[in-house]
Parts: C-alpha cells; structure tokens; sequence
C-alpha cells in the first residue's frame, strides 16, 4: 500500500512535466513549420472584426488579420526571446553567483550594490532602455537580463553558500583544488538542478515581461506577430464586446506560462527526489 | 539593507544562569530604535543620489545614441547635431553630470520637449494620482492574498490549500494588462456594473479645487460626496486589476510562512495552552508579520511598473502614464524625471517598512 | 485526578513512507502520583504525549486506543472539548521556553490569551492572579517580568514563567516533555525542585517526559521505560531502579555512570519503524533473544504487583540483578 502511494506520486509529477514540455515544442513547431490557413503578417480588409467561425477559428482583427495564423506565429518570436532572455539571464547570473560564494569585501559590495538595484521598479527602467537605444529587439534581451540575472545569482548564491559548508567541498579545499577548479568542478554540479528549475520561471516571466514591452509597442516592428502587441490591438474592441483579438493571444501566454510553472515544479520535486 | 536579526521561533536559545534584570531592555530598546531612525534617515542623500545618478547613466552611456533616436534613421548629421546640442550631449560627460545633479537638488527636473512644461510641475500634477491607486491596490491585494494565504498555510497539504495554489498559479499566468482588458469586458461591455474605463472622474463631476493633489482626499475636503462615490465606483476596476497581479505574491509568501509556522514548537504550546484556533491562527500570523512586510517593500517596485500599465489602460492620469507617454515619445528630461521619483519612491518604501518591521519586532538588535 | 490510556497507536505518514511512532502503549497516572518516562530519543515518548492531548499534526493519526482523564476519553472527545481541558485541567510545560513562549508579545498579554481561553475575567484580575503565580514560582520582581518580553529573560526565569503559565488554572495534572533539557546543568535541579514542590503541595499529578534517569530516580513515584512506541516496563522507581526485569531497562540503568563501576553501552541501533510491528522490537539488541520474540509480540504483563513487564522471559528468574551484572 505504501509503496503504491510511493511509485504514483512520482509519475504524477512526469505527467506534468510531459505534458507541460510537449505543449510548448508542439506551439513552437507550429509556428515554425505548420502551413498557417491566412498569411500572419497579410491582412484582408474585408474581413474585419469577424467572429471566430469556421473560416477564422479565433476570428480576425480591426484590420482584418487573422487571429488564429498569428496567434500562432507569434509563438515563433515571443517564446525564443523570452528563452532567449531567460539563457543569457542564466549565464550572466549563475556565473557571478558563483563568484559571490567566495568571501571576501568583492561579494558583500555586489550584494548590496544588487539590493538598492532591485529596489528599483525593473520593468519602467527596462522599458526606458529598450526605448532609448532605438526600440531594437537585442535590447528586449538586455532588459530580460537585467531583471532575471538577479535573480539567478542570488540562487545560485544561496545554494552555492549552502554547499559550501559541506564536507566535500572543504576537503577539496584543503587537499589543494584551485578556486577555480572548486567552483566550476564542485558547485556548479550541485547547483545545476536548481537553475534549471529557476530556468524555467524565469522563461515564464520573461515571457511577461516581452508581452508588457510589445503591449506597449515597444520592441515590436509591425506587421510582425507579437501576443502583446495582439492584445494591445484588441484592448480597443474589449469596451466594444469583441472580446476574441485580445482573449486568444492572451490564452496562449496564459497556457504557456502555466506549462512553464508545471515543468519547473516537476523538476523541482523530481530533483529533489533524486538527490535525496 | 535589512537589519532584521531575528531569532526563528524554533531555534533552541541558549538558556544562560545569570539573572539578568529584565525590563531595563525597554527604555534602552527605544532610545536604539531611534537611532536605527537617524541612521536610515541620513540613508535617504546617498539613496537620492544612486538615483539620480542612474537615471543620469540611462542616458548618457546607454549604447545607441538618444538623438538617433528621437529624429530616426532617416535624420541627417546637421539635425542630429542640432539636437545634441540641445540635449547637451556634446559636452563632456563628467560637467553634464554635474549640472544635471545640480538642477536636480535644487527642484529643478528640466522642461519637456514637448510640452515646455518643468518636469517637476507635471510631477507634482502626476504623482498623487499614481500613489492612490498603488496604495488601494496594495491594501486589497493584501487583505486578499494574506487571507487565502493563511487559509492555505493552516489547511497545508488538504483541499483548501490546494485550491488556493490552483488560484495562485492561474493569477500568476495572467498578465496585469490582460487581466484588466477581459475584467473591463466582463463589468463594462457584459453587465455593465461599472462606467466606461476612461478617466477618475465622471463627465457630470466638477473636479474639486486642488489642494493637496489626491483626488479623494480634495473630494473630501470638497465635500463633493457624489463626486467621491463617482471616483471610488471608477477606481473598482483599475484597482483590482492592479490587486490582481499582487495576490499570488502575497499568497505564497503568507502560504510559506503561516504554514512553516503551524508545525513549529511555538504553535504547539499554543495548542497546549488550550487557546482557540483563532488565537492560534493569529500567533502564526504574528510569526509571519516580518516576512511579509519585507515582501511588501519589495512588492511594490513592481507594483510602480504594472500600475503604468494599468493607468495606461484605464486613462488614469498618473505619472505611470504620463511617464510611459514620456518614454515612447523620447522625451528625456521626463523619463529621467520619472525613473528618479519611481526609484527615490521605491526606495522610500523599503526604508519606512525597514523601520516598521524594527518598531514591531521587540527582538531586534538595532543598530 | 488520575489518566489511564491504553492501547494507544500513532502513525505519520511522511515521504519515506508509513511510521508506526507508537504501537499500543498503555500506562497509568494516579491520584498525586508523580510518573516518569523514560526512553532515548525516538522512542515515541513525545509523540505519545501529544497523542493524548490532540496535539498530532495533520500528518499523523491515532489509529486506536483511549486515554481517560477524569471519566472523560481524551481520543474520542471533540477538539472543540479536549481544547477546554488543555491548559485549564491539563497543564503543559514544554522543553525549550523561548522556543514556546512568543517572542513578539508582552508576557502579560500571553497570560490574559491564556487565562481568557478558559474562564471570564477582566485585566486586571488576570494581572493579580498571574503576579501572584509568578511570586510562587520564585521571580522576584514579576511586576517587570510581566510587562516584558520572553527574550529579556534567562533560560531559568523564562522557564519559570512557562511553569506559572501552566500552574495558572490550577490543573490536576501537570505534563511537562523534557523540562530541563534546554538548560543549563546548575538550573535543572532548581526547576525540577521547584515543579515537583510545587505539584505535590497541591497534591496534583504529573506527567514527565525525559531521557534523563536521574530526573526519574529523584522526583517520580513510579517509571514507564519506552522503547520503539511500545511500553517495555512499568513500576515503583525504588523497585524498578534496585532490580529491573526487563532487558533494556537493566541495559539502560547500566548506561548510568557509577561511581567505581564500567560504564556499559547498548550495541546496535532502533529497528526502522515502517510496516506494522511484529515480535519483540528489542530482539535485535537483546542479549536474551529467543525464537518466539521474532513472532509473538510480548504482551505488557503484571509479574508482581504494581510491576508490569513486556518481555516473552521468565523475567524474575532468566534476567540478571543489576549489581551481579
């Protein structure tokens, strides 16, 4: 009975994983190689504002785009981006993560420095860069970076801090490993399932983040798909009850981010699991 | 930042012989939380000043170049010189800086581009607005969140707190600005429970005479009382929308810690004592005080960024839209402008809640 | 008033599984008596104490057993009922002080959220009562105490307020787990003397948990030795510390220091405790081990009177005295 319980609560947690990882590869291979009914990026003026009917599945636009063809599009471009983002964000902050574990006056001054830099409203001094070095979209990266990097290097930074008091650890210190060499071989390993789950949130939230900035045209280049700037296109129908321009790109951020949270919550317990 | 040295309520203190005389600790208490007041006071400059200063970097050695950017590609070199000379961007960094600091001590934010107006008039017109609407949304999405929290933390692992985790994850899928669309087509378009998301006031309502630039609190001096519903029936929206994107996050940290609270030897005593359930929630929430307050202080950096969405939505004529328009229209004293007030505001908050959390906790050791 | 429980099972289900933290423990506490259990760390004495007060967390059950106080079935009652008794005719005095007392309220309000929990009475009544208890338990400026916090406080004086907390509506029987653990050494015969005065001047009851045989030895009437969840002796201190019957019993007492003796150890360790137990949970540190221990689980049986062993021995006769040991 026990171990029933035991086995099912585990393969609970791969349903979620699998089900949350297959939804995304299949939303982005169809953005790249489904033949989409109606050009994403050709509208047809006279069909404005139509319904969602069998001709239009999601229905179309005030300008007569179609909602379904660049709904899906649009995952071509935010989803890369936003993973994109999350990455580099990654890179950038488990790197200087690491570095913080070390003691010493270096790390203290990055902390606090990283404290008054976050107490700063993030998202208006992202979309303030992005507009001043001319609305490009390496710069939506950029902005990405500066509000998820933080975050990883404080993680990394706890967990790393954590391990550190470990045996191991030590004893590679004391029989002579080079700084370097206890970083990258030693805490890196044991930090790597935790960024992978946080890896996954901070995709989820970049994705927020990419949908704010082209909600508010930045970023974006028209006629280009983008779920933010989808939404920003029907905000004007909302008063007028045509609800589906802005509701079905908004549901595909909306499924996203929860398929990204699943994975990131059956990474954690299956990671967890596994080391224990 | 933080200065909170707080004991967990777990952990085995050391039990010392020594009698020590108890009750001196409260005068000495007060006169070192005073201190701790006098030392985050004079915090304020140096904070006031990394401000300053980054929202003079943003403009200055950001790639790209601001001119560029205002005129577009198509510009020629004569016009873009003009217009850096205008920004002042030809002259060198280190006097730039220094005359911009020094405007800025003395009140004095530049004029727009645009407007011709001194930033700091449209920031005094602004900014009111704006913290109305965060500090309601603030209050709501704690009233909500830290109740569906504490019920989640108290029924851990049973069928309450699985449905507020569902709830949760779901909010947290929703970005603000959708959230506010399908809520303005829900009580606008369908049931028609609210007036149209445009603007605080109604077309029928005189606004008040200015006097302290807070709408509800010149209403009321006002006493336009018709005027005041008006504005609170227009505020539903934009501040639950706001609410929104704020609960979960109260949520879950209430969740965490109300729950780490309910296993932990000082609930236990409680129950031994035979005090209610009630009077043992409250115990559990006074442990979960801190943790929250600190979250608030961090809450709200992001609240200032949603609500520029939000008052963009709903016409609501703060500095988040002001500045949003400032900052698509490259109108650069402005968004400098506006990047100092959110940042010396966000600021301004983890400093009063720091002391707050202090003043509470008779355990921390100040200074 | 007197708490008889028998039979009493405990279960937690945690990520490893089922465990079974105790397996039918029974005893009693009589009128004025004053009763210790003893057992290592994990043997199921806490959990035991927390089962009869309701005090198990959601992830543990009570799968059978009673424990009658005062007429009343402390397992069936309801939690809105068993609440009423705990605290005003139970009292509790639990281990670490500062890790039970609230750290963020004044001690004078956590005796009025006590007091008010139980009976009706305003303030200031509530203030004279509790100065007066704070006298007895030996403080001597309570008027500061009171209006302080936990943490000004020593871990003796603290404990004290824990004692005065418990003592407060004057309860017939008093349970405290472990009261001196998170002292100090030259404070722990202070309060020990100071909860057994003042439980027997009172002629109430009391229940202490503790690892510590010398606490049994000096301050309880009678002992209950625990071990693995179950019961494995229970008798009059005198006659259980001259000549234990039951083989961990004799194997602990010899654990004790002596003056002019070896120091004797119990090899191996506690058996895991996943699946529903059976046989003798000792057989594997026991020097005596027959094949009916890993079958038959002994029953707590009353070899003479007022002494009850669980062990499958001719116990009197098979298991050596202490001294010849």
């Amino acid at each position: 009975m026990a171990s029933l319980l035991l086995s099912a609560a585990p393969m609970r947690r791969h349903v979620g994983l699998v089900a949350g990882a297959l939804f995304l590869a299949a939303l982005l291979l169809a953005s790249w190689f489904l033949p989409l009914p109606y050009d994403p990026i050709r509208p047809d003026a006279t069909a404005t504002l139509q319904p969602p009917s069998a001709q239009h599945w999601f229905g179309t636009d005030s300008v007569g785009f179609d909602v379904f063809s660049r709904t899906i599009a649009a995952a071509g471009r935010d989803l890369p981006i936003a993973f994109g983002g999350a990455l580099a964000a990654a890179l950038i902050g488990v790197f200087l993560g690491l570095l913080a574990t070390t003691k010493g006056r270096g790390s203290a001054l990055l902390m606090r420095s990283l404290d008054a830099f976050q107490a700063f409203p993030l998202l208006v001094l992202a979309i303030a860069i992005v507009t001043l070095t001319g609305n490009r979209l390496e710069m939506v990266m950029f902005a990405i970076i500066i509000i998820e990097a933080p975050r990883f290097l404080r993680l990394v930074r706890a967990e790393g801090l954590a391990i550190r008091e470990a045996r191991f650890i030590e004893a590679a210190e004391v029989i002579g490993a080079k700084p370097l060499r206890v970083l990258l071989v030693h805490l890196l390993p044991n930090v790597s399932g935790v960024i992978a789950v946080q890896l996954s949130i901070a995709t989820a939230s970049s994705l927020m983040v990419v949908a704010a900035l082209s909600f508010l045209g930045i970023g974006v280049s028209p006629p280009d798909p983008s779920w933010g700037a989808m939404i920003q296109a029907g905000a004007r129908q909302m008063t007028g009850g045509q609800w589906w321009v802005a509701l079905f790109p908004g549901l595909a951020i909306f499924l996203v981010v929860v398929c990204l949270n699943l994975v990131a919550d059956a990474l954690d317990v299956i990671l967890e699991r596994s080391s224990r | 930042m933080s200065t909170t040295n707080t004991e967990a309520g777990d952990a085995p203190s050391p039990a010392s012989t020594e009698l020590m005389a108890p009750a001196v600790g409260a005068p000495r208490r007060r006169r070192a939380f005073w201190g701790l007041v006098a030392k985050r006071l004079a915090f304020i400059p140096l904070a006031l000043f990394a401000v300053i200063t980054i929202s003079f970097l943003l403009v200055s050695i950001m790639p790209g170049d601001p001119a560029l950017a205002i005129l577009g590609s198509t510009a020629n070199e004569q016009e873009v010189a003009t217009v850096r000379s205008q920004l002042g961007l030809d002259r060198p960094l280190a006097e730039r800086y220094v005359t911009y600091v020094g405007g800025v001590l003395q009140g004095d934010f530049g004029r727009s581009f645009f407007t011709g107006q001194p930033i700091r008039d449209e920031i005094v017109k602004y900014l009111p607005a704006s913290i109305e609407l965060v500090v309601m949304a603030i209050l709501l999405a704690a009233l909500v969140g830290i109740s569906i929290g504490t019920l989640a933390g108290y029924c851990r692992g049973r069928a309450p707190d699985k449905a507020v985790r569902v709830v949760i994850a779901g909010l947290e899928a929703i970005p603000g600005f959708l959230a506010g669309l399908l809520l303005i087509f829900a009580f606008f378009y369908l049931w028609r429970l609210v007036p149209s998301p445009t603007g605080r006031l109604g077309i029928v309502n005189i606004y008040p005479p200015t006097v302290t630039h807070f709408l509800l609190i010149d209403l009321i001096l006002a006493g336009d009382w018709n005027g005041l519903r008006s504005t609170l029936h227009r505020s539903m929206l934009p501040v639950l929308t706001l609410a929104l994107a704020a609960i979960p996050l109260f949520a879950k940290i209430t969740r965490t810690t109300v729950g780490g609270a309910m296993g932990s030897k000082q609930i236990q005593y409680a129950r031994a004592c035979g005090l209610s359930e009630w009077r043992v929630v409250q115990y559990a929430l006074l442990q979960a005080r801190t943790p929250i307050l600190t979250y608030t202080a961090m809450l709200f950096g992001a609240m200032v960024g949603g609500s520029a969405i939000i008052e963009t939505i709903f016409s609501w004529q703060g500095l988040g839209q002001w500045g949003l328009k400032a900052i698509v229209a490259l109108d650069i004293p402005a968004i400098q402008g506006f990047v100092i007030v959110t940042g010396f505001c966000t600021m301004l908050v983890y400093l009063v809640l720091d002391l707050v959390v202090a003043a509470l906790d008779p355990r921390i050791q100040h200074g | 008033m007197s708490l008889h429980v028998r039979d009493i099972e405990t279960r937690f289900r945690t990520t490893a599984g089922e465990v079974h933290a105790v397996n039918g423990v029974s005893f009693d506490v009589g009128d004025g008596e004053l009763v210790g259990i003893v057992g290592e760390s994990g043997s199921g004495k806490s959990v035991t104490i927390n089962s009869i007060l309701g005090l198990i967390r959601t992830s543990g059950t009570i799968t059978s057993g009673t424990a009658t106080f005062g007429g009343r079935d402390l397992i069936a009652m309801r939690s809105r009922d068993l609440r009423k008794i705990r605290g005003a005719e139970i009292g509790f005095i639990a281990q670490n002080p500062f890790g039970a007392l609230n750290p963020v309220l004044r001690l004078s309000r956590q005796f009025e959220n006590v007091v008010r929990a139980h009976r009706r009475l305003d303030r200031k009544e509530i203030r004279r009562q509790a100065l007066a208890m704070l006298g007895h338990v030996g403080i001597h400026q309570p008027e500061r105490v009171l209006d302080g916090y936990a943490h000004e406080l020593s871990g003796g004086m603290a404990q004290r307020v824990v004692i005065a907390l418990a003592l407060m509506l004057d309860p017939t029987l008093v349970v405290a787990d472990e009261p001196t653990t998170a002292l100090d050494v030259t404070v722990q015969k202070q309060i020990l003397d100071l909860i057994s005065t003042l439980v027997r001047e009172r002629e109430r009851s009391m229940l202490i948990i503790t690892h510590d045989l010398g606490v049994v030895a000096n301050y309880c009437d009678r002992v209950v030795v625990m071990y693995c969840g179950r019961v494995m002796e229970d008798g009059p201190v005198r006659e259980v510390f001259r000549r234990p019957y039951h083989p961990y019993a004799l194997a602990l007492l010899r654990s004790v220091p002596r003056a002019g003796q070896a120091l004797q150890t119990l090899g191996g360790r506690l058996p895991k405790l996943n699946a529903q137990p059976v046989g003798c949970l000792f057989r594997d540190r026991c020097p005596y081990r027959m094949d009916v221990c890993d079958r038959v689980t002994p029953p707590l049986r009353e070899v003479s009177p007022g002494r009850k062993v669980s062990c499958h021995l001719d116990v009197e006769q098979e298991v050596p005295t202490l001294v010849a040991g």
